[in-house]
């Protein structure tokens, strides 16, 4: 398994790792019971495993037979030989294992009194008979009723204590002729749907939808080929309909307009410029509005993001032990470093430094507080905003983005930091930045995250440093989540650096966003970036930022990281 | 800020603090040198009461070396190290080892200059200065324990760095130049890397040698445990000192915050124990419930379970 996981499977990947002594490897098998809660004695033996025999040869074996037909059963098998293995060889340093296994073996005769008939034929006969006969053994009952072939195999599957299982478990499973070495995959299943039948099943099965900008690729091509829209009068008609259509698209999938026509368009007129010429912006704080769209697209769209809204909030509620015990730990490191490097404010007190122009207090009013004191701040002297990138290379992790954005809002909001989280991504031409928590507003609002198309970084970049000179009035500092590849559906308009014009992305992309962010930090704003990508993209996510830089390989270390920039940067503004 | 000691305790442990460095092994010299610094310093009748009687011996040769040898050439000690490594408890140990009374600060942010040297304050309708600890220190002899000291800002600090160097001595604005005692010592501890502490200045860092502690080894836990609780069985014992170690791994890993990783919670837990509360229930009290979030206690209390049974009662866990 690998991350990220839920809060009970992130207990029982601890219990795992505190049998193997080691911390921080992604186990082959986690156990959990029916309601989904932690099995103590099952992920202690994954995790003597480990400890005893190491990580690649369990790995090995258990790929020996991947993908074959009867997987499930052998797994199953293997890890009765390995669970009498490791519980031999760990039990003289635990004791307690002892109780721990004969507890299991009750509660798995127990969870026969509760097992539906759909479990129970789900469950397969060789491998439960093989488990009843260790776990009556364990209790010091009879063995249930096996035939002789079923005698000899539970006798084979425990060598007790063996130094080096792995030869034995496949000469076992070659001799009672159950995996001889070659894999037999199942057959497999595949249905080809159209018309009505397809419309219905992608209605009532899971469905994974990639947004894509097709419409504006199309008219990108046309564009590097011509002199441009304006070169062709009837071109421009047919762009003014466009421009309308898109412009309803973007309003009904992201809401409405922050700003007034008026305004935006002079933001456009001043941020639209150089290698974004002809590009549109849109500033929302709203959310998608299906019914006010007649476009089947963009109203599937829309539903979809109020969809993903509702599967964000559900993925934090059913992780919601693990996310508030990260909110609590961000949170306290936050504070502390705020309560370490905040300023110091002089106040009057009744012992301290003698404070002269007060003294005749003393002497006519009988006041005693005639001295100075120096007490920290309690008030951060600076305002976040954490920019989101929300285009479609964050669709398989939405929920993910979601709930580290809220634990790093609500985190901040509670050690009093004014926090702002928004998202942006690029579509139809138009660089939307999403407000989905201003300051003061409430940290669930950033569950309504999605993500869709494009990531204009430079312009994303400069469109969030024109929201960075509006209210509160203080230091800033601006946290980006990024994979640094930058790339758009809009081409780089012929001009300038380019005469012909070229696609964003690349090279130009990237020297674009690290253009924009040396802009902001001339400007005072402090620019720090969680990286999350290929290793190939490390490079350009250095020449943007910096310094400044985090990077993750999971997207639920995203809090933890921004925290730790954060750290770093109050450390140097408050310092 | 200031902590006492009761004289009776005291009294009892400094011979059997001296027979304790003995039996760790300590460089005969060093102890010979110790017990002449105790005897160029004599100690005042009514300080008597200031010098520390800790609870527990820091276990650990070689770091009592370093550190005696250290104070006895005169030098100030900076102590370095994660949370439970004994930092506090070697500080009043070698305080009681050398006979000095000690003032103890506990360093946080709101720290400032006066409530190191001290501050002018009313009495009798006249403005009077009020001596606070480093300047007690200074003319008393004592050692000055400043713990946290990464914790207060370094401009707060800056009136100690006469104090610590070669010039040994406090300049109090609009008051005396008060120069050191010759006994006086200062012992700094810091816990580098913890959220949110801030790394002491160039300036004030020269003054200190430093020692980096160790994490308490297998071996020294077990000693200390089979000392304060002579009763505890071996089997327990071992299995308490690893739950220990596994917290410590937890703790290390990120999984879980320093909360729980009390080595005096888990003594504090086996005298509940010893008193008759099943395993669970004191470990719960010393241990568990340091941490105030129900999943981190959740993760704590797994590792327990892989551990202890939390239904053993004291005649399973102490011989009569």
């Amino acid at each position: 398994m690998s991350g990220p996981y839920s809060a009970q499977q992130r207990r029982a990947l601890n219990q795992v790792w505190n049998a193997a002594g080691v911390y921080g490897f992604s186990p082959l098998f986690l156990s959990l019971d029916a309601a989904g809660r932690p099995d103590l004695y099952l992920n202690t033996i994954v995790g003597c495993v480990r400890k005893w025999y190491g990580e690649e040869e369990p790995a090995a074996l258990f790929q020996s037979w991947a993908g074959d037909r009867r997987q499930a059963l052998l797994d199953d098998l293997a890890w009765l030989v390995l669970e009498s293995a490791a519980y031999a060889r760990e039990l003289p340093a635990r004791p307690l294992l002892a109780e721990l296994r004969r507890v299991h073996a009750e509660a798995f005769f127990d969870q026969e009194q509760t097992l539906s008939r759909q479990e129970w034929m789900a469950k397969n006969q060789l491998s439960y008979t093989m488990q009843a006969a260790r776990w009556r053994a364990v209790l010091g009952r009879r063995p249930p009723v096996m035939t002789p072939y079923e005698k000899r195999l539970s006798a084979a599957l425990d060598l007790g204590g063996s130094e080096n299982p792995f030869p034995a478990i496949l000469e076992t499973f070659s001799r009672f002729h159950l995996f001889t070495g070659k894999t037999k995959p199942p057959p497999a299943l595949r249905l080809r749907l159209t018309g009505r039948l397809a419309g219905m099943m992608t209605r009532l099965m899971p469905t994974e939808i990639v947004h894509t900008d097709v419409v504006d690729l199309g008219r990108a091509s046309g564009a590097g080929e011509g002199g441009g829209p304006a070169a062709d009068p009837r071109r421009a008609v047919l762009r003014l309909k466009e421009d309308a259509a898109d412009r309803q698209y973007i309003e009904s999938c992201f809401g409405p307009s922050l700003l007034p026509d008026r305004e935006l368009g002079l933001a456009e007129q001043a941020l639209c410029s150089g290698i974004h010429l002809g590009c549109r912006l849109w500033y929302t704080a709203g959310v998608p509005r299906p019914e006010r769209t007649k476009n089947q697209e963009a109203r599937r769209m829309a539903e979809q993001a109020l969809l993903q809204a509702e599967r964000n909030r559900a993925a934090f509620s059913a992780d919601a032990a693990l996310y508030q015990n990260a909110i609590l730990r961000l949170t306290e490191r936050i504070q502390n470093c705020l309560h370490v490097h905040g300023q110091v404010e002089t106040e009057t007190a009744r012992r301290g430094r003698l404070d002269p122009s007060r003294v005749w207090r003393a002497a006519v009013l009988g006041d005693q507080r005639v001295f100075q004191r120096e007490e920290p701040s309690n008030r951060p002297g600076f305002a976040v905003d954490l920019l989101l990138d929300a285009s479609a290379s964050r669709l398989h992790c939405q929920e993910t983005v979601a709930a580290q954005g809220y634990i790093l809002a609500e985190s901040l909001a509670r050690c009093g930091v004014p926090v702002r989280v928004s998202g942006f991504c690029s579509l139809r031409g138009y660089t939307v930045l999403r407000v989905l928590k201003d300051f003061g507003g409430r940290s669930r609002g950033v569950f309504r995250y999605f993500a869709s198309g494009w990531n204009r970084d430079g312009l994303a970049l400069r469109a969030a440093g024109a929201l960075l000179e509006g209210p509160p009035d203080r230091r800033r500092v601006l946290l980006v989540l990024t994979d640094a590849s930058p790339s758009d559906s809009r081409r780089i308009p012929p001009g300038g650096e380019y005469p012909l014009g070229r696609d964003y992305d690349g090279a130009p992309a990237v020297k674009d966003a690290a253009r924009e962010v040396r802009a902001l930090e001339r400007r005072g704003v402090r620019v720090g970036a969680v990286f999350m990508g290929p290793a190939a993209n490390v490079p350009a996510a250095e020449s943007i930022y910096g310094r400044n830089l985090a990077r993750i390989r999971s997207m639920d270390q995203l809090a933890a990281a921004a925290g730790t920039l954060l750290q770093n940067e109050i450390q140097e503004l408050e310092g | 800020m200031f902590r006492k000691y009761p004289a009776s305790v005291r009294d009892r442990g400094v011979a059997a603090m001296l027979a304790f460095l003995e039996e760790e092994g300590i460089h005969p010299a060093l102890l010979r040198d110790i017990q002449a610094f105790r005897d160029r310093h004599p100690l005042a009748e009514e300080l008597r009461d200031r010098v520390p009687a800790p609870k527990f011996h820091y276990y650990g040769r070689e770091v009592w070396e370093n550190a005696a040898a250290a104070l006895l050439r005169g030098k100030n000690l900076l102590l370095t190290g994660g949370k439970a490594t004994g930092k506090n408890v070697l500080s009043e140990n070698l305080a009681m080892a050398f006979g000095r009374p000690a003032w103890n600060v506990s360093f946080h942010v709101s720290v400032d200059a006066a409530a190191l040297i001290g501050m002018d304050t009313f009495a009798d309708g006249r403005v009077v200065f009020r001596p606070g600890p480093i300047c007690q220190c200074a003319k008393f002899g004592g050692f000055g324990i400043l713990d946290e000291i990464n914790m207060a800002r370094n401009e707060a600090l800056a009136v100690l760095h006469s104090a610590l160097d070669f010039r040994r001595c406090l300049d109090v604005s609009g008051y005396d130049r008060l120069p050191m005692e010759d006994g006086t010592r200062f012992i700094a501890t810091m816990n580098y890397g913890y959220a949110g502490t801030r790394e002491l200045n160039e300036a004030l860092a020269s003054r200190f040698v430093v020692l980096q502690m160790p994490a308490i080894s297998p071996e020294n836990l077990d000693r200390l445990l089979s000392r304060h609780f002579p009763a505890l069985r071996k089997k327990p014992r071992q299995q308490l000192c690893q739950l220990f170690f596994e917290l410590q791994a937890k703790c290390e890993a990120g999984e879980i915050s320093t909360k729980a990783l009390d080595l005096r919670g888990l003594l504090d837990a086996l005298e509940l124990m010893e008193a008759g509360i099943p395993a669970g229930a004191a470990l719960d009290m010393g241990v568990t419930r340091k941490t105030f979030d129900r999943y981190e206690q959740d993760l704590i209390r797994d590792v327990m379970a892989a551990r202890i049974s939390p239904k053993l009662t004291r005649d399973q866990l102490f011989d009569r």
